[in-house]
């Protein structure tokens, strides 16, 4: 509790207008002076209430569960005490790392017993888990001169993750439709002949190799070389270019490229599909323990297990770093101007040109496997690539997260551009998903899924 | 990453430059010198209410007071010049409470509600306070002697002086 001298100005005053008042013997200006004299009174009279008592209780609105949606959330503060508090300020502790993008965390009123102050923001998340601080409660007493700061103890909701990988795909990324042509090396229902083995009852009778019946009297089920669906490569894009956001809090282009890529690799895994993944843009040097010869880091079905959990947690890292952009973080100023693409053209971070790296990635990707790129397309470089494949024999498929919806003259030229892309794409055979910003990643998955 | 305008709260700036208008009406009347003070005071609490800061505050309602000073020394009506001290404490509260709650809130939270209390209260508590000085003005003009009022005032501000005394700063 503290005390503050607001009040010593009234004082001041008083005393002002009462010495001038008697200087000049002027009875109207020493009237005058009671003014502030009442003042400095009220303000030294006028205290906290004693018996204090607040409780809050927090709740998250629905919805909160993918990178870079909203989340609406409630705190309602309550009077449970017996007195009037004539002045209550009361801020939630919102994690650092959200940004309130409507309404506030902060409000203010007198709080009669029993009546409720009810607070209503709404906050983006990025990937992560949140932990929300409890609320700070100021009171004041009716002068202003009292106060009183104080943590308001919080029931109900206080942390949320965000954008964690679901093990669950949509219900149409279980069912492809087309058993595969790729060759395991597990024993199951296929055309080559794999092993043989005891028979155990319950074998179908098909599978029973009459022959050694015959002639041993033994019996013995006939396995075969299991098949599996096509080899599809996801190429996830998070070159420095991508990491822009659509407005300051929200995730970056790179980041929900990752995203999207991550869970269409648990969807491909759960359907039986042979995954190999690559990401671009790891460049950096924190992440340069993942990376081949090459210079891009590789998971194959045979890379051990968790290589591309640390895969897409780097690239996540990587693409959520945006110290090179500009503080306001808009996507005009970070995205390369638009230029001719000429052969080598060097990249804008130094590293290897343009079309060294669509080498690079073309000659390990399998004769026959499919192609995902995840790219938000905020350049020409993944529809060069894309349509290398394209005419290559791969069939090819690009998702791209939209982050240009910006009303700012830039972002709507971005906007134009990519939408040039994606037409460019579509015309030379690459199917595209565009995932606008609003949509859930199920969209984009489910989408993208149904077109393989 | 959250941004909070803080910058006084508009309903409390409003205020406190309309306190402050309406002490430049009522002391520039009287006297010139009145006049350029209050208009001293007022572009202060102007600037104060878009900027927040502090002193400002301070500067433009004791602008507004040494104008409502001077035009009681140039003769101004009791009643006249109760205004004006009036106005000038008023805008010193009105302002002191926006940048207060702008600092601590911002302006993206709602302070409406609250800032009405205190402008009600404040002006209640004015209202009071110029009853009182109006009493003494009529118990000075009743024939009794000037310094027996200024008396009167000496021991109201020792009582004020004992009232603090009993609370003490920190509890």
């Amino acid at each position: 509790m503290s005390r503050l001298d607001r009040w010593d100005a009234g004082l001041v005053a008083a005393l002002l207008a009462l010495g001038i008042g008697l200087l000049l013997a002027n009875l109207v200006l020493v009237s005058g002076a009671v003014v502030g004299l009442v003042f400095a009174l009220y303000g030294t009279i006028s205290a906290v209430p004693t018996d204090v008592s607040l409780s809050a209780t927090r709740t998250f609105g629905t919805g909160g569960a993918t990178p870079g949606s909203e989340l609406a959330v409630t705190l309602d503060v309550e009077n449970t005490g017996e007195s009037v508090i004539p002045d209550l300020r009361i801020a939630d502790g919102v994690p650092d790392a959200c940004t309130v993008v409507a309404g506030s965390p902060r409000s203010s009123g007198p709080l009669t017993p029993g009546e409720t102050l009810s607070v209503e923001y709404t906050i983006v998340l990025e990937r992560g888990r949140f932990e929300f601080d409890q609320p700070t409660g100021r009171l004041r007493s009716l002068a202003g001169t009292d106060t009183q700061t104080r943590q308001v103890a919080v029931e109900g909701d206080s942390s949320i993750t965000c954008g964690a990988p679901i093990a669950d795909p949509p219900a149409t990324a279980s069912t492809l439709q087309h058993a595969g042509s790729v060759g395991t090396d597990t024993a199951g229902s296929g055309l080559e002949f794999y092993a043989t083995r005891q028979y155990h009852p319950g074998d179908p009778m098909n599978r029973i190799n009459w022959h050694q019946v015959a002639k041993t009297g033994e019996f013995v089920t006939v396995q075969y070389r299991r098949e599996r669906a096509a080899r599809t490569v996801l190429v996830v894009d998070c070159r420095p270019c991508t990491r822009v956001r659509l407005n300051p809090g929200y995730p970056t282009a790179g980041s929900l490229s990752v995203y999207v890529a991550e869970r269409l690799y648990d969807a491909l895994g759960a359907a039986g599909v042979v995954r190999t993944l690559t990401a671009v843009g790891l460049d950096s040097d924190d992440a340069q323990a993942l990376l081949g010869p090459d210079g891009l880091p590789w998971v194959s079905p045979d890379s051990p297990s968790g290589a591309s959990t640390a895969l897409f947690e780097q690239a996540t890292r990587v693409a959520t770093d945006t110290t090179p952009t500009t503080p306001d973080g808009s996507v005009s100023s970070a995205v390369p101007s638009p230029e001719p693409s000429g052969p080598a053209r060097v990249s804008a971070d130094g590293g290897p040109t343009q079309d060294e790296r669509v080498e690079r990635l073309r000659s390990r990707i399998p004769g026959e496997a499919q192609v995902i790129v995840c790219s938000p397309l905020l350049d020409d470089w993944p529809v060069t690539l894309a349509e290398s494949l394209s005419a290559h024999g791969h069939q090819t498929l690009v998702v791209s997260p939209d982050v240009t919806g910006g009303n700012s003259t830039g972002q709507r030229i971005d906007a134009l551009s990519r939408r040039l892309r994606l037409r460019t794409l579509t015309r030379s055979g690459v199917d595209v998903t565009d995932w606008p910003s609003n949509y859930p990643v199920e969209y984009a998955l489910e989408r993208t899924l149904s077109q393989l | 990453m959250n941004r909070i305008t803080r910058k006084p709260t508009i309903v409390s700036s409003v205020a406190a430059v309309a306190a402050a208008a309406t002490g430049l009406l009522l002391s520039g009347l009287y006297s010139s010198l009145a006049l350029v003070a209050a208009a001293g005071g007022l572009i202060f609490l102007g600037v104060a209410a878009v900027t927040g800061v502090r002193p400002l505050v301070t500067v433009g309602a004791l602008g507004v007071f040494a104008a409502a000073v001077a035009a009681g020394v140039r003769g101004a009506p009791p009643i006249i010049l109760l205004g004006a001290v009036l106005a000038a404490v008023l805008a010193y509260d009105f302002g002191g409470t926006a940048v207060d709650l702008g600092e601590e809130l911002g302006r993206e939270a709602d302070t409406r509600r609250l800032e009405v209390l205190r402008l009600a209260t404040s002006s209640l508590a004015g209202f009071g306070a110029a009853t009182a000085s109006y009493l003494v003005y009529l118990v000075g003009a009743g024939g009794q002697p000037l310094s027996a009022v200024v008396l009167l005032l000496i021991t109201v501000f020792v009582l004020f002086v004992a009232l603090r005394r009993e609370q003490p700063v920190q509890r």
